[in-house]
């Protein structure tokens, strides 16, 4: 799925009840299996231009194309449908503490009206090729940060996504985590899958063949890296 | 003037509902005014969220108005007739406020319906993902609002006219005045039964018509239907208040439409007056959703979808009212051989 911005400006109020543009009228594509890389400073806007993609914002001005489909104009019902086809790994794992692993993996499949076992199978595949298959029935509390991030990447491919959009995915790993999570994108990418990372660790950005594009985002402006 | 608890709390959910319906009137104006599906810029994109969050505000403001409207039949029909003195029945409260609780409710139907059109509207938009009906529902929620408050304001009025010190005369009196009036004249007894038993085959056809067709056949057949439904309904009212509420109450020549929601007739009127207004409000969903169909094509599977079950909704209430009505004269007459009246 092509994924385009069209003039996207995001204005957020301060505490003194100014208005502080975030994103200032950003036009950019993201085309089918590619990935790109949107690099920046802290407070940059990169996590909030992640949740423009995935519809969990609305622009204060401008568009989000899907497709040509201007989604961040749609209303919530259909939207909903859009996001039921992004898989969104984020920051903070945002995990269920008092499920297992498993669970938390095959929660975004309980309204796809697929059999428990067939999610079950869905949600194990998808634990195992994070490599925390043995995981599945620990319960979340009980995991470290790093398993985690693993299991809210898990969830997001679980649900068979056209668009990856991940917001610093590997925060919390080792190398052998950073380039497990590499080869993911790089399977998801080549399947046809838009990929959208955040970040700036430079043990994933150097990894050979996986960024297609780079971006660097500061003063609410994108540019092209290469 | 009455302080009843069900009238002060009627008022006050009238006004929160009139209240909600004011908001979402005020964004209705701006999709009128301002409304740029082109555009993506700033004002817009205010507005269509505005515009989301008014609908959830308007939903709200017409399910309280809906809801009062039944707790006002109810109050009329069965909690104040006891308290007002002279009173049997929702004809006794309604003299007691001079009228203007007959009044008040005309209003409340033609709320009810302007919010039902809108509610139908509003389903169908929401089908496509950007608005395509926007302007349309502005303008039938500017006219389910205007009626709302009308109808609040009025029903306000009412609770304040109702006199308990003034002794009522009640149906005892005023139905059997009726006998002399017009409507005995141009059609009575069984005539107008006649004449609801014709139209009632008539609105069935129509309304199988209307099932069983596609495309430009459809809009003629709905706006037959509409208008078969524009006969049927004062016929169907006045041939029950005048022959086929007497095999309920009896009695012959007591035309009160009021006396059909109390116990001792097993509250039939609310089914009766309510399959009556299932129909005036379906039919022109019906005759709308083919409307909207041929205009939007990008809708029109679903407003096809709509009209047919709307159209059956009709047949339902067509059939339901028939039985109720008929069915006690029928077997009346298989009981003593003989029609009253």
């Amino acid at each position: 799925m092509k994924l385009a911005c069209n003039g996207l400006s995001f204005h957020r109020c301060r505490p003194d009840g100014q208005e502080q543009a975030v994103l200032d009228s950003i036009s950019v594509e993201f085309p089918p299996g590619c990935t790109a890389l949107i690099s920046g400073p802290n407070g940059a806007g990169k996590s909030t231009l992640l949740h423009l993609l995935a519809g969990l914002l609305r622009p204060s001005q401008g568009e989000i194309l899907a497709d040509a489909a201007p989604i961040s104009r749609w209303r919530r019902a259909h939207q909903d449908r859009f996001r039921r086809r992004v898989g969104f790994i984020f920051q903070h794992s945002h995990v269920l503490i008092g499920i297992s692993a498993i669970e938390n993996v095959f929660l975004p499949l309980i309204p796809r009206a697929t059999t428990l076992a067939e999610i079950r199978q869905v949600a194990q595949a998808a634990l195992d090729t994070l490599g925390i298959g043995h995981l599945g029935t620990v319960s979340a509390a009980s995991l470290s940060g790093g398993e985690r991030q693993r299991v809210c990447f898990a969830r997001a491919l679980a649900a068979d996504p056209v668009v990856i959009l991940a917001d610093e995915p590997t925060s919390f790993q080792d190398l052998e985590g950073v380039h497990r999570m590499a080869a993911v994108f790089k399977d998801w990418r080549n399947k046809g899958c838009t990929v959208i990372i955040s970040g700036h660790d430079p043990r994933l950005s150097d990894i050979p063949g996986l960024i297609d594009w780079r971006y660097r985002l500061e003063n609410g402006r994108l540019e092209v890296e290469g | 003037m009455t302080r009843h608890p069900l009238l002060l709390a009627i008022t006050v959910v009238d006004a929160l509902s009139v209240a909600l319906l004011l908001y979402a009137a005020w964004f209705a104006v701006r999709t009128l005014t301002a409304w740029a599906p082109n555009s993506y810029d700033r004002a817009q994109l205010r507005l269509e969220r505005r515009v989301e969050t008014a609908e959830i505000a308007a939903r709200f403001g017409l399910g309280f108005f809906s809801l009062t409207s039944v707790l006002l039949v109810v109050a009329i029909s069965q909690v104040l007739p006891p308290i007002v003195p002279g009173a049997m029945c929702g004809t006794g409260v309604i003299q007691s406020s001079q009228g203007l609780l007959n009044k008040a409710i005309w209003f409340r139907t033609l709320g009810v319906l302007a919010v039902y059109l809108w509610t139908a509207l509003s389903k169908l938009d929401r089908r496509q993902p950007d608005s395509p009906l926007a302007r349309v529902n502005a303008r039938v929620l500017l006219l389910a609002a205007a009626l709302v408050a009308a109808a609040a304001v009025i029903t306000a009025q009412a609770s304040l006219a109702i006199d308990l010190q003034q002794p009522v005369d009640c149906c005892t009196v005023v139905y059997e005045t009726l006998r002399q009036g017009a409507v005995e004249v141009v059609l009575s007894g069984k005539w107008l039964a006649g004449a609801y038993v014709a139209m009632s085959l008539g609105l069935l056809a129509c309304s199988l018509w209307t099932i069983v067709t596609g495309g430009t056949q459809q809009f003629l057949a709905t706006a037959a239907l509409c208008a078969a439904l524009a006969v049927w309904l004062p016929i169907a009212a006045l041939a029950l208040i005048d022959s086929f509420a007497a095999y309920y109450y009896e009695v012959l020549q007591h035309r009160c439409p009021w006396c059909l929601f109390l116990p001792e007739h097993g509250r039939v009127g609310y089914l009766l007056f309510a399959a009556l207004l299932a129909a005036a409000l379906e039919g022109p969903v019906a005759l709308l959703s083919v409307k909207v169909g041929i205009s939007h094509p990008q809708l029109s599977p679903e407003a096809q979808r709509r009209c047919r079950t709307a159209v059956v909704r009709v047949l339902v209430a067509n059939v339901v009212f028939f039985c109720l009505a008929v069915f006690p004269a029928i077997l009346w007459r298989l009981r003593y051989g003989v029609w009253m009246g």
